[in-house]
């Protein structure tokens, strides 16, 4: 498996939208995940990660490209590996008039797992005390732990998760990222997809960077901070329109966030307050923060998602 | 059986939509039963009175002015050449007027050939809710993250439709022929042929049964490859419409490969159908005309034509769900 997990190689794929018009949200994707650690997949809405997961995992056939999951050549070799992948992809979908518990003892049933196991993971994923109830009256919350909790049942070696902790309150959150790092220091490997950028950058080992359908960064997460993040200087002061003016005819990079001018990888704090001193400013506060994930993935994205223009390229063509 | 299989089978059983199917059919089953005891019940004494006065009414008129009709016609047949009519045995006899005595055999068991229709819509809608559920709520995708080859996940639910097919035929098969036995048995009507009626009505039951697997099964692959049971319905009404009601109009020859005929034969054992034919002429030798011409489709042929669809549809099912994306 040369160390890697998953490969990807030149992946792509198309979708037919409504009015019979091919929109390609994959393009020439490749993608490499080390096997063992938590892998972030990253990317604003619209990037791809999705069917992305889902080409991974044969759900969705690619154009062209190829993929290796576990060593196996997907979908040709699905069935050798499958049962090595536990995956959640999108929103929990389970059968909502059965229990969590008969959810779990199905989709054991199914993939040849004894019954003890669901016990197991529902201890692992605590939902013991709420097993017999409806999945639909669980919260967002409750079925995200179920999903986990059945890719779980096969012990699996890859766990995907998309978008875990989408809809859990704090203390689920918690829990989930708790849980990912604990499965990845078991010695499995967690493929997750997530906006949560700060739950990402506590758990991931490493991650790869989705924009328009391509990759645009992957790497350790040291090296993507090293390499994309921005020092930010948050500057306090009495009139702050004023002062973002007067920095940025410095020529250097100030927005007014929250009454509070933000600078990205500015200079030394003492020139930003003699500058603004020289004009009858005085700074109240200068907090300066390291690179994080959040300005990486800011960085790296500018440009894309949904507020930007959409997601089409030459390809895409009335049907 | 496959751990996938059992999965399946524990989800048709746990349905709701499953217990919804099979409480209408046995509805619809327990009419049969009823209509058979319409039919079977002894007269009243009204009816009784009435037939009387019937057979005597007719008898009046008869002496009145039938049996004279009849000679003149019968003369004048043979002054033509053609031979005259027995007109001392046409008229009208008291057991003309009295009730058939029903037998279970002959006129219960026959009935249970009407329960073909809801057995073939229940175990339809069973089939294709079963695998459309899963697409809608998008739970095929997961599912197929637990089991490969798609194939796999195909057979199993194609399967468990079929058992639930299975049981809807057996189902609506048990309540119409003992809602029709105890009709019967009531109206102490039960005896005649009562042994050789268990062997029918096991037979009936048997291909109701399978007709009922047969549906379910086509509901399964009609919903893989469809996968909304609106779409499944639509396209089951433009079938029955299309080609089932029109084509044989517009080509009479059609008849015996439409569905409808064939599931008559397979369930009543036989069944009919008329086509235009040149036939020679009775009175010219030599010469032709045209004529109407009974044709019989076996209950053997009905089988084996009702197979050939459930295969193809089911393999029509098999190569869209391999083929195509599940999001």
């Amino acid at each position: 498996m040369d160390g890697l997990a998953v490969t990807a190689r030149g992946l792509t794929k198309s979708y037919v939208r409504f009015p019979l018009r091919r929109v390609r949200v994959v393009r020439g994707l490749d993608l490499e995940v080390p096997a063992g650690g938590v892998h972030a997949l990253l990317g604003p809405n619209g990037s791809g990660k999705t069917t992305t997961l889902r080409m991974l995992l044969g759900l969705v056939r690619a154009e062209a490209g190829s993929v290796r999951v576990l060593g196996h050549a997907i979908p040709r070799e699905l069935p050798a590996v499958v049962g090595r992948i536990g995956a959640v992809v999108e929103q929990p979908r389970l059968f909502p008039a059965f229990s969590g518990r008969r959810n779990l003892e199905l989709l054991a049933l199914a993939a040849d797992v004894p019954a003890t196991r669901v016990d197991e993971v529902l201890d692992e994923v605590g939902l013991r005390d709420r097993d017999r109830d409806p999945v639909r009256r669980y919260s967002l919350g409750m079925r995200q732990r179920v999903a986990i909790a059945a890719t779980l049942l096969k012990r699996p070696d890859l766990v995907v998760l998309d978008e875990p902790t989408n809809g859990l309150d704090p203390q689920g959150v918690h829990d989930v990222r708790v849980l990912v790092r604990r499965l990845a220091d078991e010695g499995r490997t967690v493929l997750v997809s997530s906006h949560a950028l700060g739950d990402v950058e506590q758990v991931a080992d490493t991650a790869s960077v989705l924009a328009e359908g391509r990759l645009v960064a992957q790497g350790s997460l040291e090296e993507l901070l090293a390499t994309h993040g921005r020092t930010r200087l948050r500057v306090r002061i009495a009139e702050p329109e004023r002062a973002a003016g007067v920095l940025a005819q410095q020529g250097w990079s100030a927005v007014v966030e929250d009454g509070v001018v933000v600078m990205t990888d500015p200079p030394p704090g003492p020139d930003v307050s003699r500058v603004l001193a020289g004009v009858g400013l005085y700074v109240e506060e200068l907090t300066a923060s390291r690179p994080d994930l959040e300005s990486a993935y800011l960085a790296l994205t500018a440009g894309s998602g949904p507020t930007a223009a959409p997601v089409r390229d030459a390809a895409e063509v009335a049907l | 059986m496959s751990g996938v299989l059992r999965a399946e089978l524990v989800r048709l059983r746990v349905r709701r939509f499953t217990w919804l199917v099979l409480v209408v059919v046995t509805i619809v089953s327990a009419s049969v039963a009823v209509y058979a005891w319409s039919e079977a019940r002894h007269p009243t004494a009204a009816e009784i009175a009435a037939a009387h006065e019937a057979y005597q009414e007719d008898v009046a008129r008869w002496a009145a002015e039938g049996l004279a009709r009849c000679e003149k016609t019968s003369r004048d047949a043979v002054a033509q050449g053609v031979p005259g009519l027995d007109c001392d045995r046409m008229g009208p006899t008291a057991e003309s007027y009295v009730l058939d005595q029903p037998s279970f055999r002959d006129d219960g068991v026959p009935h249970l050939g009407q329960l073909a229709a809801p057995v073939v819509i229940g175990a339809l809608l069973l089939g294709a809710s079963l695998v459309t559920a899963e697409f809608g709520a998008g739970s095929m995708g997961l599912w197929l993250t637990f089991v490969a080859p798609r194939a796999r996940v195909f057979r199993a639910k194609a399967a468990a439709a079929g058992v639930g097919g299975a049981a809807v035929g057996l189902l609506a098969g048990a309540v119409g022929a003992g809602g029709t036995a105890i009709a019967f048995a009531v109206l102490h009507r039960l005896h005649p042929g009562a042994a050789s009626a268990v062997g029918a009505t096991a037979g009936a039951l048997g291909r109701l049964a399978l007709l009922g697997a047969l549906a379910g099964v086509v509901g399964a692959g009609l919903g893989f490859a469809l996968r909304h049971v609106a779409v499944v319905m639509g396209v089951a009404l433009w079938w029955v419409l299309s080609v089932e009601l029109v084509a044989p109009l517009a080509w009479a020859r059609a008849q015996p490969l439409t569905l409808g005929l064939n599931v008559r034969a397979w369930v009543d054992g036989r069944a009919t159908y008329t086509v235009q034919e040149w036939v020679p002429d009775p009175t010219l030798a030599g010469a032709l005309v045209r004529g109407d011409v009974d044709h019989v489709v076996g209950a053997l042929q009905g089988g084996l034509v009702l197979a050939l669809a459930a295969a193809v549809v089911t393999a029509v099912g098999l190569v869209v769900f391999c083929a195509r994306d599940v999001t």
